[in-house]
């Protein structure tokens, strides 16, 4: 009785999943080694921006909230990388979990105040916190040198080692996307997660039972902010280099292109939207003049014909947090 | 003492007083209603109890705890835990998981016990589960225990919307017009559940249009009328009350059997 009772419908369904996730890992692996190429490079900024979404989706998706700021701790966490690791000689892990530290730190003390609005107003002190951080970027010239950037950031990689062979990078950056993914769907599971999907339900109803609200979603913003500022680092260290364009508004424009284009509320999401808006763009490349025009028409097809994204399409009705699937 | 004891509670919204000075107490262990007209102040002091408003003047105590100024999580950890005129379900969350939410308060974790899944936490969920399904059962929704509750009908909205209240474990459970747009079997299967629930040692305040239900289920009841308390007592009482009969029921007697 206990192990039936134990196994939620939805946990059922993830179980029977799990064979044909591994082998689409393992065929993904597959391609990525017999490739090469820019679709490794695709594949790579993927898993970075699908760990970015997935911070997002916890906040947006999970919670109801809405946040158009998320770039500002992609660009904490990049920049920590680079000053740390450029000026103090630190392990690449290492400025990443202090850039991760720093990221909480600030969205918990921003947060504080700020998640006290809702809806429109919400959006708008959050995208205000996006451009605060692109003019410190620009201004700070002592420590981000400004428009120029910091070059010369040392690859991924931890304790002297680093991985410089590309297609092992995009192997590395899948599985750290997908152990972000497995955090976010442990987090949903569990009474930390429904408490964030009650305040998205009904902040009333979940206050009525006992559900403290500001609280929860500071917690949610906090984690997404981690969330961003591991693939801000991330970025930064696959990449090279950082710039206040980097983390521009171009990022939160992807981000949330990619949570709607995946499938918002849903925990495979984040990874499908970011493969199909990084790939889209190169796949209709040799259109010249005309790619932007067919790109744009793609995520619109998208978006008319799988509303709920492309992680619920073969469920008919739209996968959310805690729903029977 | 009474379990909850009003005193002077007001509420002006502007110049409007929506409650004017109302004070009366509720024991332990029954089911006493709040009737009145539409705009008598009834769900305002349903709001002022439970903390979604914090009140003018006046002041509300529950088992000796003043709930005045508290936010509304902290008077439903008190054990005062109310639904909403219009029910306000997780829309996307099956019925189980609405229910398990209600389970907040009698569970402990955030988000490290989440990651970390330990042994404690998923005895804890296998748990709440059967509690889950036990009062759903009460509530009559044991076969619609995966459908997203949205999908359900509005009269099972509400009996999930009660079930998930109990949940919540409270010592006082304010009902706001559970009958609403619900049909004579579906209030009488309410009115059974609602006595059920009593059973298990829930006191009970609720708002109700439906006068059938109030005079069959309320032991006691007090009627507001322009944000006043203008009657409070048995069924039998207030029904015969002058006051009552000419502000809420019309003016003879026939109209509360009407």
């Amino acid at each position: 009785m206990t192990s039936l009772a134990s196994i939620s419908p939805e946990r059922a369904t993830a179980r029977r999943r799990l064979p044909a996730m591994l082998l689409v890992a393992c065929a993904a692996i597959a391609v990525i080694v017999a490739f090469g190429g820019y679709f490794v490079t695709v594949v790579c900024f993927a898993a970075i921006y699908a760990l970015f979404v997935s911070g997002l989706n916890l906040f947006m998706g999970y919670t109801g909230q809405v946040s158009f700021g998320q770039n500002a701790f992609a660009a904490l966490g990049g920049y920590a990388t680079a000053v740390l690791t450029t000026r103090l000689h630190l392990d690449p892990l290492a400025a990443l979990v202090c850039g991760a530290l720093l990221s909480a730190a600030i969205a918990a003390a921003v947060g504080y105040p700020t998640l006290r609005l809702r809806g429109h107003y919400l959006a708008m002190a959050t995208l205000a916190l996006g451009l605060i951080a692109y003019e410190v970027a620009v201004q700070w010239n002592g420590l981000t040198q400004g428009y120029m950037g910091i070059s010369g950031i040392p690859g991924l990689g931890f304790a002297g080692f680093e991985i410089d062979n590309e297609r092992l990078q995009a192997i590395v950056l899948l599985a750290i996307a997908a152990l972000g993914m497995g955090a976010a769907v442990r987090l949903r599971r569990s009474r930390f997660g429904r408490a964030l999907g009650a305040i998205a339900g009904s902040e009333e109803a979940a206050q009525a039972l006992g559900v403290d609200v500001t609280r929860y979603k500071l917690w949610a913003f906090v984690i997404a902010a981690v969330y961003a500022s591991i693939a801000g680092s991330l970025m930064a260290q696959y990449v090279g280099f950082v710039s206040p364009e980097v983390f521009g508004l171009s990022m939160v424009v992807l981000g949330f292109t990619m949570l709607y284009v995946g499938g918002i509320g849903n925990v495979s999401g984040p990874l499908i939207g970011a493969l199909i808006v990084e790939a889209l763009p190169q796949a209709v490349s040799g259109l010249k003049d005309y790619q932007d025009l067919v790109y744009g028409v793609g995520l619109l097809v998208i978006l008319i014909y799988a509303p709920k994204g492309l992680a619920a399409v073969d469920r008919g009705v739209p996968f959310k947090p805690g729903s029977k699937s | 003492m009474s379990l909850l004891e009003i005193q002077g509670l007001t509420k002006a919204f502007g110049g409007l007083l929506a409650v004017n000075d109302v004070t009366f107490s509720i024991e332990a262990g029954g089911i006493d209603a709040v009737i009145g007209p539409n705009g008598a102040g009834k769900t305002t002091l349903f709001n002022l109890i439970s903390g979604a408003h914090p009140p003018t003047a006046g002041t509300v105590t529950f088992a000796g705890t003043h709930l005045t100024g508290l936010s509304p999580h902290k008077v439903a950890a008190c054990g005062v835990v109310r639904t909403f005129q219009l029910v306000r379900l997780f829309g996307e969350m099956s019925a189980e998981e609405n229910v398990r939410v209600g389970f907040h308060l009698s569970t402990r974790g955030g988000a490290w016990s989440a990651l970390g899944r330990s042994r404690r936490m998923r005895a804890e969920e296998v748990e709440i589960a059967a509690k889950a399904r036990e009062l759903l059962a009460l509530v009559g929704l044991s076969d619609r225990a995966e459908t997203p509750a949205s999908q359900l009908t509005y009269g099972q909205q509400r009996l999930l919307e009660i079930a998930r209240a109990v949940a919540a474990g409270p010592r006082l459970l304010l009902l706001d017009e559970p009958a609403a747009g619900l049909d004579t079997a579906e209030t009488d299967a309410l009115a059974e559940i609602i006595r059920a629930i009593n059973r298990r040692g829930v006191t009970i305040l609720l708002i109700e249009h439906d006068m059938r239900l109030v005079m069959g289920i309320a032991r006691r009841i007090v009627v507001l009328d322009f944000g006043r308390k203008i009657a409070d007592g048995t069924p039998e009482a207030v029904a015969r009350d002058p006051a009552v009969l000419e502000a809420y029921l019309g003016t003879t007697e026939t109209a509360l059997h009407a």
